[in-house]
């Protein structure tokens, strides 16, 4: 497959998982990770309250070294502390999800009922390889998150500074496209990690390109709602400082959408391309 | 059977949980959240373009005074001794008793205000920061109201008691060093000035003291604060000493800047010789027109302090070779050459200066006085004629000036210095209202309300003016801020009233 096909592959293969978007059996794992996204938003948003204070004041003040606990300082913060939280979540909870939609979408593209306790089993079972095969693309999001903070006592020049950001956001992309097809191993080929890191490459010939076209449109749904993010202090100080909790959950909804998105995407293209040729080698 | 065994226990520790919070972390998220949207609330109505009205006053009291209902002084300013959540709710609290005194002052009840301030100082004392704002507010409140003599002694109180630094964020206290000043040149103008050099002794004392007790902040700014202190008292060694001692204090990018105002504070002191060594110094460490540009002219003024004139125009020259733009320093570069050459007996190069600076930056304040200074460089020399026409151009330009730009600022300038023309050009009856004008758009400034007393003792002299002088000196007297235009105001009041022989 050359190229071209391979781009056009990656749009179709999201336009085609965009029509199972109304099939409520599909959504069950991603409604749990919402869950837990919007459970961490709330104790973040009422951290200050003595029924969560007693455990949330002390692991804040850890996590930022300081005391943020103020009104409104810590709805200015929220948006950024509730993505610093889906990135640890994601790795935790969300490789499971993916682990468990992936096997819900292939049984779905291959015409079979998606059975949701079978794939929940499986990849409970498989949990471990999951998430290590999440944790590269879950530690530069987390660096990503970081850069700013971390480099605010360092000098360099505005651009660099504005830039920098930027740069490592595009590598997240292009890792999370090398990396696309490593939950599919894992759980459609019943890999071990080692030996789906080890496959991983063997993918990118057929489908790296369609792994970076799915990667990079789903990205590009997530971004207005990541660039409002980034105005949470002036939508706080000028607005209602709550608005930063519907913020944080409307990220974590749009995320949870994009997660969807991908996950069936990557499936679709790892099923027509990839995994035939898999097959064939045998 | 195995979930309940568990359940039970959960449901049993949950309360005991709920009870391990912190209950003054909470009401301190509560107290920083009812002041925010009360505040909130006030700038929507403050920001208003038909402005608030009485509804709106009575709903902003409303806001902030449940904000004090709910945290009250008596429940939370024992509590405020230690750092913590508690005193952060104290000093909530205290925002919301000020801000209660400032809406009242804002209505025009500077009684009110002034009464409510009196009683947060009372109930805050344990809050610095809360007692300082207060005071600072009730003094200008005391000013409005004419009552300048109970004014001094809060501002007094500011001076003595306040301490330094803030220990809770660690920063000093900048207000009470401007506050001392303040209060020594207050006391200087009104004539007492043994009190002004007690004052200045006491704050000579305290500020020495902190610079010597380990862990002040910001020792370099209290080290200027010292030397302007022990400026003000004429120890022009020791205010240099000061100047000298905060060097090591600043850091490395700090120095120039230090070294600038070293070099400013030796000019002032007369000590030229003192200036060109630390303009050399702070330019050799940065050549940055943001340093070496205001180190080249106060080089040039320190010639000029000498008398060589010479020497001075050709440091301005070198700065402008030096530099292809000048930037702010561009005004004062040229106004002072305009002078320089006016004193050298080449007014025509000193009026092309004048003129390029008011075409080049006419709003500037030193291009109103370069033109200030063309009409009344031939007023000394006798050339009526000369200034007449001078001065009606300079008048037809600030006219079109004060059409084109409603800037308060240059407003303010164009009219002051429009004032100044017609005074000088003896058109006295409209420099009087000129003068009264200017006073009544921007009241409330020391330079305005001197303006006015002008025009009052104009007025005296104008056929008809005698009443008009007598209700501006009696206003005059009972409401300006400038100590010295009070009194003038007050003898001219007196000496009105005095009964003809």
């Amino acid at each position: 497959m050359n190229g071209f096909e391979q781009l056009a592959l990656g749009w179709q293969c999201l336009w085609h998982t965009r029509r199972e978007i109304l099939r409520i059996e599909l959504w069950g794992p991603w409604l749990a990770l919402l869950l837990a996204q919007a459970l961490v938003i709330a104790l973040l948003a009422f951290a200050a309250h003595p029924l969560v204070s007693w455990f949330m004041v002390p692991l804040l003040r850890a996590t930022t070294m300081e005391d943020i606990v103020r009104y409104p300082e810590l709805f200015r913060r929220l948006p950024g502390l509730a993505a610093e939280a889906a990135v640890v979540l994601g790795l935790l909870l969300g490789s499971l999800t993916v682990g468990v939609a992936t096997r819900q979408f292939a049984d779905r593209f291959r015409g079979a009922p998606a059975q949701a306790p079978l794939a929940w089993s499986e990849a409970l079972r498989r949990w471990p390889a999951l998430l290590i095969s999440a944790l590269p693309v879950a530690l530069v999001g987390l660096l990503v998150q970081r850069l700013p903070e971390s480099l605010s006592g360092v000098r360099m020049s505005s651009l660099t500074r504005n830039l920098l950001p930027e740069i490592f956001g595009a590598f997240g992309i292009l890792l999370t496209a090398l990396l696309l097809y490593t939950t599919a191993l894992v759980m459609i080929e019943r890999r071990g990690v080692l030996v789906a890191l080890r496959e991983v490459p063997t993918t990118w010939k057929r489908g790296f390109l369609a792994a970076f076209v799915v990667v990079v449109l789903v990205t590009l749904v997530r971004l207005p709602l990541d660039r409002l993010t980034l105005a949470s202090r002036v939508i706080v100080d000028r607005g209602i400082p709550e608005l930063a909790i519907a913020l944080a959950l409307a990220q974590a909804t749009v995320s949870a959408f994009a997660g969807f998105l991908m996950t069936g995407a990557a499936t679709l293209v790892y099923l027509t391309v990839v995994a035939d040729r898999e097959e064939d080698r045998w | 059977m195995k979930l309940r065994r568990w359940v039970a226990p959960l449901l049993l520790l949950l309360p005991f949980l709920a009870g391990c919070g912190d209950s003054d972390l909470w009401a301190r998220w509560r107290a920083e959240r009812a002041l925010w949207d009360a505040h909130r609330q006030a700038d929507r109505v403050l920001l208003r373009p038909d402005g608030p009205g009485r509804e709106d006053w009575a709903l902003l009291e409303g806001r902030f005074q449940a904000a004090l209902d709910e945290f009250p002084a008596k429940r939370w300013v024992p509590l405020a001794g230690n750092i913590g959540p508690a005193r952060d709710v104290a000093a909530a609290s205290g925002d919301a008793a000020l801000v209660l005194g400032e809406l009242s002052a804002r209505q025009g009840r500077d009684e009110q205000a002034v009464e409510r301030w009196r009683r947060v100082i009372q109930e805050y004392a344990p809050l610095p920061e809360v007692v300082l704002e207060a005071r600072r507010a009730e003094s200008q409140a005391l000013a409005r109201l004419g009552r300048h003599e109970e004014k001094l002694v809060v501002l007094r109180a500011v001076v003595d008691s306040t301490p330094l630094v803030d220990t809770r964020t660690r920063q000093l206290r900048t207000l009470v060093l401007a506050t001392t000043r303040h209060l020594a040149r207050e006391l200087q103008d009104m004539g007492r000035g043994g009190e002004a050099a007690e004052v200045l002794r006491g704050a000579e004392q305290r500020f020495s003291a902190a610079l010597l007790r380990p862990g002040t902040p910001d020792r370099s700014s209290l080290a200027i604060a010292l030397s302007d202190v022990r400026a003000a008292l004429g120890d022009t060694p020791g205010s240099l000493a000061a100047l000298r001692d905060a060097l090591p204090l600043a850091s490395a990018s700090q120095k120039s800047t230090r070294l600038l105002a070293l070099a400013e504070q030796a000019l002032t002191l007369g000590a030229p010789d003192s200036v060109f060594a630390y303009a050399r110094w702070a330019s050799t460490l940065n050549g940055s027109r943001q340093v070496a540009a205001p180190a080249m002219l106060l080089v040039a003024r320190a010639f000029e302090a000498r008398g060589q004139v010479d020497s001075s125009l050709a440091t301005y020259d070198a700065i402008s070779e030096r530099f292809s733009s000048l930037g702010p320093f561009e005004a004062e570069i040229r106004y002072r050459r305009g002078l320089l050459l006016e004193k050298s007996g080449r007014w025509e190069l000193a009026r092309g200066e004048f003129r390029t600076l008011a075409a080049s930056l006419p709003t500037h304040p030193l291009a109103f006085q370069g033109l200030r200074r063309v009409v009344q460089h031939h007023l000394d020399r006798g050339e009526f004629d000369l200034a007449r026409v001078e001065g009606d151009a300079t008048l037809r330009n600030l006219s079109r000036l004060l059409l084109n730009n409603r800037d308060p600022l240059v407003q303010r300038e164009a009219r002051g210095v429009s004032a100044e023309v017609l005074l000088a050009l003896g058109r006295m009856a409209m420099a009087e209202s000129s003068l009264v004008d200017l006073w009544q758009r921007f009241p409330g400034d020391s330079v305005t309300e001197d303006a006015a007393l002008r025009s009052a003792r104009i007025a005296q002299h104008l056929p008809g003016g005698a009443e008009r002088a007598r209700v501006l000196f009696d206003e005059l007297r009972r409401t300006a801020g400038n100590a010295t235009v009070r009194q003038a105001a007050d003898a001219a009041f007196t000496e009105s009233e005095a009964p003809r022989p």
